[in-house]
């Protein structure tokens, strides 16, 4: 029901143990399969290509993730579920592009999220929450740390309405392979189980997977057209 | 005085015999790495050079988080440039501003976040980096020649600095325009920094290419990268260069 579907979540004491993990050019990526489905946990310590490029190579067409945030929006409580539409990178030391070294890669990201996947996490957040809500500003601060109060205010005076660490760079490396790519926050100290998530993103997967291609997966078509880069996904990366 | 143009979009389509009388064909290395090919030409008497970016023959080599900007400014120093002329590409944040225009730039935001921002001890003589960055008289004189191409003109303009090569998201763009920015670009930092280190004296021509992300706009969406950029922002600088030797 959710093939060509991978999930991302945040690491969390609640995940089995132990993880397995799967070998890529960016080092490993750990995760572990429920129902068929693959699941990766993102990791402080790893390159965050490694996590994309795993998605990618396990055959996905969409990654639906999660990211543990902190309110910028005054109106925003712990447990409240926010689908991001757009982002504000203050990340500073993360790699942030496969196409190291190489004359493509202008993504454009307007918006920098899957719109199918985000109608589909809006219907079920919904349906599990009534305290949903979408059209937020996420930033993505390079952490791990919490934002301070100041660095919160800054962020709303740009029209921010939660701060996290984990969506960025993997939204736009997922649009550098042509994924669609979408997520769900919730506010914290988080109050939702790993096993919830997962529940919530499976069913916005299940919703999703009768709608048509949309244009993240023609994000490479320009430099396909003038012959910069193969069909081959593996032979983009720099 | 020798100047070192820095072309950017367009500039590794520019088939230069047909815009100047060339004189020859350089690579350089430097302390930062290799840099070129410099062409060099003569313009009215003075040995002028060109350095193409973004590298690449028909066809963009790098983006711009991969260009060796430093390399790149050093060549200044090497066939003892006094200044730099450059031209980047820009989006827009205004919707007054259209594609296809040009803006001479006043001053800028960096927003990069991976690229090194300074020569460093490496360069001991480096000079102090302080305002202003971009020669007011140069830009009046780049502005001149640009209304003489017949284009619209932006006389001053602040330019935000951002990494890339993704194109930035509406809620960045929204707040580099809170801040000031009138242009959005990739090139521009650090490259106006490194050549006031070296003492160079550096003026820029922006190309409006396109909106940033999320600035409305009427009718279809524009994105100006095409091979015609090069030999119009290059004559514009060669027009700038030729109206001052006759003022000499």
């Amino acid at each position: 029901m959710c093939e060509h579907t991978v999930l991302i979540l945040p690491p969390a004491a609640d995940l089995p143990e132990p993880l397995l993990t799967m070998q890529t050019p960016y080092g490993p990526a750990a995760g572990f399969e429920q129902d068929g489905l693959p699941v990766l946990v993102r990791s402080e310590a790893a390159d965050v290509r490694a996590l994309i490029y795993a998605a990618k190579e396990l055959g996905a067409r969409r990654v639906l993730a999660a990211d543990a945030v902190q309110a910028v929006s005054g109106l925003l409580e712990p447990g409240d579920l926010v689908i991001p539409v757009d982002v504000i990178d203050q990340t500073r030391l993360r790699p942030f592009t496969f196409f190291v070294g190489k004359g493509y890669g202008f993504i454009k990201l307007n918006p920098p999220f899957c719109p199918d996947l985000m109608a589909a996490l809006r219907t079920t957040a919904r349906a599990a929450n009534p305290r949903s809500f979408s059209g937020g500003v996420y930033v993505c601060a390079e952490g791990p740390r919490d934002a301070t109060p100041a660095e919160r205010r800054m962020y709303r005076g740009w029209g921010a309405d939660v701060v996290g660490g984990g969506l960025l760079p993997e939204a736009y490396l997922a649009r550098e392979l042509e994924l669609c790519y979408a997520a769900l926050t919730v506010i914290g100290p988080a109050v939702i189980g790993s096993s919830d998530l997962y529940d919530l993103l499976t069913a916005a997967a299940a919703m999703a997977a009768g709608t048509q291609p949309c244009a993240c997966g023609e994000s490479m078509k320009m430099p396909k057209a003038l012959g910069v880069v193969g069909p081959d996904w593996h032979t983009w990366l720099g | 005085m020798t100047t070192l143009i820095i072309g950017g979009t367009a500039a590794y389509h520019l088939q230069f015999d047909h815009l100047a009388t060339m004189l020859g064909e350089e690579r350089f290395e430097t302390p930062f790495g290799p840099a070129g090919p410099v062409r060099f030409f003569d313009v009215a008497g003075e040995r002028c050079a060109f350095l193409s970016r973004h590298g690449g023959e028909g066809q963009l080599g790098l983006t711009p988080p991969f260009i060796n900007y430093r390399a790149n400014v050093y060549v200044g120093r090497l066939i003892g440039a006094r200044r730099v002329l450059s031209w980047n590409s820009a989006g827009s944040l205004v919707p007054g501003l259209e594609p296809g225009a040009i803006a001479a730039v006043s001053d800028i935001i960096d927003w990069t976040r991976a690229r090194r921002p300074t020569f460093g001890p490496e360069l001991p003589d480096r000079q102090l980096v302080t305002d202003p960055l971009f020669d007011p008289d140069l830009r009046q004189r780049l502005v001149a020649a640009a209304r003489r191409s017949g284009r619209v003109v932006a006389p001053a303009a602040v330019y935000a600095g951002t990494e890339g090569a993704r194109l930035e998201t509406a809620a960045e763009i929204q707040l580099l325009a809170q801040a000031g920015a009138l242009l959005v670009g990739m090139t521009m930092a650090p490259e106006v920094f490194l050549a006031r280190e070296l003492g160079l004296a550096y003026g820029s021509l922006c190309w409006v290419s396109n909106y940033a992300t999320g600035i409305p706009y009427d009718g279809p969406e524009r994105r100006l990268f095409g091979a015609e950029v090069g030999p119009l922002l290059f004559g514009i600088i060669l027009d700038m260069l030729e109206e001052e030797a006759r003022h000499v």
